[in-house]
């Protein structure tokens, strides 16, 4: 959160007038709320009407929240990646053992999430008993689905053909997917397919065709979550942490008044605000990576204390509260 | 990019310094044996038995840019934690598996040309063999 931080709020489509909507010039009131947490106590800083306070999750479940609304408004939803299942190496010889505590932390937050979306890596070199390993594990988190997208080390090889066996059933193209849950778009996206030489993540025509043919006709305040491996901004090109063709795609999410944007790929948070665009990357349940340029090269860090490596993993828990409330993040680190 | 006759020109000189080198070694030949500079003919067959080697290090090859005679056997060796794929950008020559840490891949350039290649996982990466 920095100062002079707009705040948003999603938009009370519902219960909003024709005379409220002329007021407000039309658009309604679209305001956006960047929302930064504090890793590991689960305290959620909320910006509403440009006071800046913290609350804890279950508080923030509770405050401004319209409960005249037909449905239960409120819910909240997971994120993990980079779970990299395969990989034995340092800083983290047991990912397996992590991706377990990541899950076992999931189980334990105040509220079930409705789903769990992973960013992909599921695994670290597209072994069937990898992905096997994959399905077994997530089978035991507390949740009502899991949504996956591949990562680079998914489809390496075979152009995704076990992963999409198994993950990709009745998805379009080569498996890019929307689904909607109380009032929000979820857009899973693949940007790790048919890599150029010296280029970085890439989307592909054909994908951005699709988007902009999914995103046609809905409203600009119907909240908006969009789901890639590779982070679709710039985080930082010399390592290939970007999507060279995201801006086309960005260009049909602009008129939305919430977009927040969940990618994976770096093993560490970073975050961009572009006008009601917010991006995330987030951190992996596997190992970490270095900062950008803080080392040669982004493998896997090192040098890391065994009892530090779980601080540098974890999840996301990400909130909705649709009607008058903010969409709130919160980055809790294994314990 | 440099053309393969550009290549083969900047070489040139050496080559010449090479013949140099060995005529003098033989006129001014000292009673006992010396060891003589290798010919070229030499260098090719020393090179074909051995191959050459690129080190993948710190998601680089190394070197990026590398030279050798028609039939010399390339050989890639991956010192990183995270895997890596060789491809050829114009599937000139068939690609690596994915090389885990330590895990080689050896290929034989055979033609003459310019081969381009980078990493299918982090395309960033990219190296460049000139077979001449």
């Amino acid at each position: 959160m920095k100062p002079g931080d707009r705040p948003v709020i999603l938009e009370k489509e519902m219960t909003m007038s024709n005379q409220d909507r002329n007021r407000n010039g039309g658009n309604g009131r679209r305001q956006f709320l960047k929302c930064m947490a504090w890793a590991g106590t689960g305290v959620v800083w909320a910006m509403r009407g440009g006071v800046l306070r913290a609350e804890t999750l279950d508080a923030a479940a509770g405050s401004n929240f319209d409960k005249s609304a037909a449905d239960n408004a409120t819910f909240s939803f997971v994120q993990i990646s980079d779970s990299h299942i395969g990989f034995n190496k340092a800083p983290n010889p047991d990912v397996i053992g992590t991706l377990k505590g990541a899950i076992a932390q999931i189980n334990a937050l105040a509220e079930r999430p409705a789903f769990v979306l992973h960013t992909g890596d599921l695994t670290h070199l597209a072994h069937p008993e990898s992905f096997d390993i994959v399905s077994q594990i997530t089978q035991d988190i507390k949740t009502g689905r899991i949504f996956f997208i591949p990562g680079e080390h998914d489809v390496l090889g075979d152009d995704g053909k076990e992963y999409f066996s198994r993950f990709g059933k009745g998805n379009s193209g080569n498996g890019w997917y929307s689904f909607d849950y109380r009032g929000v778009h979820f857009i899973g996206l693949i940007n790790v397919l048919n890599l150029k030489p010296g280029g970085m993540g890439s989307l592909g025509q054909e994908q951005i065709e699709w988007l902009e043919k999914d995103l046609a006709g809905r409203s600009n305040s119907t909240p908006i979550v969009v789901f890639a491996h590779m982070p679709l901004w710039n985080v930082y090109e010399p390592w290939g942490w970007g999507t060279g063709d995201s801006a086309q795609a960005l260009s049909h999410l602009r008129r939305f008044g919430s977009v927040t944007v969940l990618n994976g790929h770096i093993h560490q948070i970073q975050q961009k605000v572009e006008g009601n665009i917010t991006f995330y990357t987030a951190r992996s349940t596997g190992f970490p990576q270095p900062a950008p340029g803080a080392a040669p090269a982004p493998g896997p860090l090192q040098n890391v204390q065994p009892s530090r490596l779980h601080s540098l993993l974890g999840i996301r828990d990400v909130r909705a509260v649709r009607v008058g409330g903010p969409l709130a993040v919160t980055d809790n680190v294994l314990t | 990019m440099k053309s393969v006759r550009s290549v083969i020109n900047s070489r040139l000189p050496w080559v010449q310094l090479v013949f140099a080198a060995s005529i003098a070694g033989a006129v001014a030949a000292p009673a006992h044996d010396s060891v003589s500079p290798p010919t070229v003919a030499q260098e090719m067959k020393s090179d074909q038995k051995t191959g050459k080697e690129i080190g993948i290090d710190n998601f680089s090859f190394k070197p990026n840019e590398l030279i050798v005679r028609a039939g010399t056997r390339v050989t890639w060796i991956n010192h990183d934690d995270t895997p890596h794929i060789v491809v050829s950008v114009d599937k000139r020559f068939k690609s690596s598996p994915a090389l885990d840490t330590g895990d080689q891949y050896s290929y034989v350039f055979d033609k003459a040309g310019s081969y381009e290649y980078f990493c299918s996982l982090h395309p960033k990466m990219v190296g460049r063999i000139i077979v001449n």
